[in-house]
């Protein structure tokens, strides 16, 4: 299977100067091959979200490369990375950012209608996204009239519609509560087994990342363990669990 | 696309643009009535009896259009920056810079326009029947009053114009400035948000 992204040799430190200097990444490498649901596993301040930010197109490495679908990141001006960004790249964050003066269907066919879709095809693509994804019932309703469960469900819907190469999540499931962030995670496993979407996911949640296919650890800027799913859900879980307390949260 | 994100983006925050929209118009109305009391040179000099009178409302009127100029600026920033997180998304889902930046003149201009109207409009209405009070009340004439005055109509369109102008660089300026990650993250704290 192809790579949909590779980061070699990634640093990042904020501050300028000697003072305030934060090495926030140290050196950190590793891919992601079409159809994986990675997770990336940290602390608070372990600099997961920089990684994510970075791998997001939001923030630049001090130092290192990565390439997504095949595009070296660094190689692009604002107006290419945006470009870039909107057509290969789904982003779904803790607090949704959905636009709360247009409809659940408005959002969602937003970025299609930003390339200027024909509304007919827009039409079509969202009906059977929401569908899938259940909110199918809502969408002429705006997001303040929806459960939290429905919003992120929405959010979900607006980072696939235009079928990117990867979809980056923040810790998707922070804002939901438990029943709520079981169906999204469910989701999100069955979109990447069934559609093979890629996705890249930040969490600090053990229950959310033994839904992914494969998990790095982040401690200081580094990736210290990477961990594999060979056996089912539960047993992932505990070997999650395992790693966790004995890296010493 | 850009001018109906402006009009969804403004009836969202309708409150707040009525609440700006309500000051800018009591602005624009009471610096007209200013200037056109100002600029019936007649009246002034038939009922003063100080002879630097028009001095006196000169410096008036200087004051009154910093007061105004800084009204204008802080507010249209205030509301801005309640849009940060809006224009974050946009950017974020692949529409330019450029095109925020559109979405915001095209939104500072019918702000402006609306108000200069309306407000001339109503100091107009205003100074009429304010003179027509007067007038009843303490049953005198106004020797030379006119509510209607083009040199106070001229002043008011061209330095709201202008103020609207520097305003909307301004804010342009800022929005170029900040990076997306702050924009995205807005009134969101990020864990390792650099000291």
């Amino acid at each position: 299977m192809k790579t949909i992204l590779t980061a070699s040799r990634l640093k990042k430190v904020y501050g300028s100067k000697k003072s305030n200097h934060y090495t926030a990444l140290q050196d950190i490498s590793f891919s992601i091959r079409e159809g994986e649901f990675v997770g990336i596993m940290g602390p608070s301040g372990s600099g997961k979200t920089t990684l994510l930010n970075i791998l997001s197109t939001l923030d630049q490495a001090t130092s290192g490369t990565i390439s997504i679908d095949g595009i070296v990141l660094s190689a692009m001006n604002e107006d290419q990375l945006s470009e870039f960004r909107s057509k290969r790249l789904g982003f779904i964050f803790q607090d949704f950012n959905l636009l709360e003066n247009m409809t659940v269907f408005e959002n969602i066919s937003l970025p299609l209608s930003l390339h200027g879709h024909p509304p007919g095809v827009i039409k079509e693509r969202v009906t059977k996204l929401a569908a899938t994804l259940s909110i199918e019932g809502v969408l002429d309703k705006f997001p303040s009239e929806i459960s939290g469960g429905q919003k992120q469900r929405t959010a979900i819907a607006r980072a696939l519609i235009h079928r990117p190469a990867l979809v980056l999540g923040d810790e998707p499931t922070g804002a939901l509560d438990s029943k709520n962030a079981t169906t999204l995670l469910e989701t999100l496993s069955t979109l990447n087994e069934e559609e093979q979407v890629s996705i890249a996911m930040v969490t600090h949640d053990a229950k959310s990342a033994s839904y992914c296919s494969r998990l790095f650890f982040i401690q200081d800027g580094n990736i210290i363990r990477e961990l594999k799913r060979t056996q089912t859900r539960e047993r992932f879980y505990d070997e999650i669990v395992d790693v966790v307390s004995e890296l010493g949260r | 696309m850009i001018i109906k994100l402006a009009r969804t983006g403004m009836k969202g925050k309708s409150k707040d643009y009525l609440i700006l929209f309500s000051g800018l118009i009591c602005s624009v109305s009471v610096f007209y009535m200013f200037l056109s009391l100002s600029t019936n040179r007649d009246f002034i000099t038939n009922n003063s009896v100080i002879n630097s009178i028009q001095l006196v409302f000169w410096v008036g009127t200087a004051l009154l259009s910093i007061i105004t100029f800084f009204y204008i600026l802080y507010a249209h920033s205030f509301l801005l920056t309640l849009r940060k997180r809006e224009f974050g998304t946009y950017l974020l889902l692949g529409i330019k810079r450029k095109q925020i930046k559109q979405v915001a003149y095209y939104e500072t201009t019918i702000i402006a326009v609306s108000s200069i109207l309306i407000g001339i409009l109503s100091g107009l209405v205003l100074s009429y029947l304010v003179s027509l009070g007067i007038t009843k009340q303490l049953d005198i004439e106004l020797v030379g009053f006119h509510p209607i005055s083009l040199p106070a109509f001229l002043v008011t369109v061209v330095y709201f114009s202008l103020a609207f102008l520097v305003t909307s660089l301004w804010n342009s300026r800022k929005l170029s400035k900040t990076p997306i990650l702050e924009l995205v993250h807005a009134n969101v704290q990020t864990e390792e948000a650099p000291s």
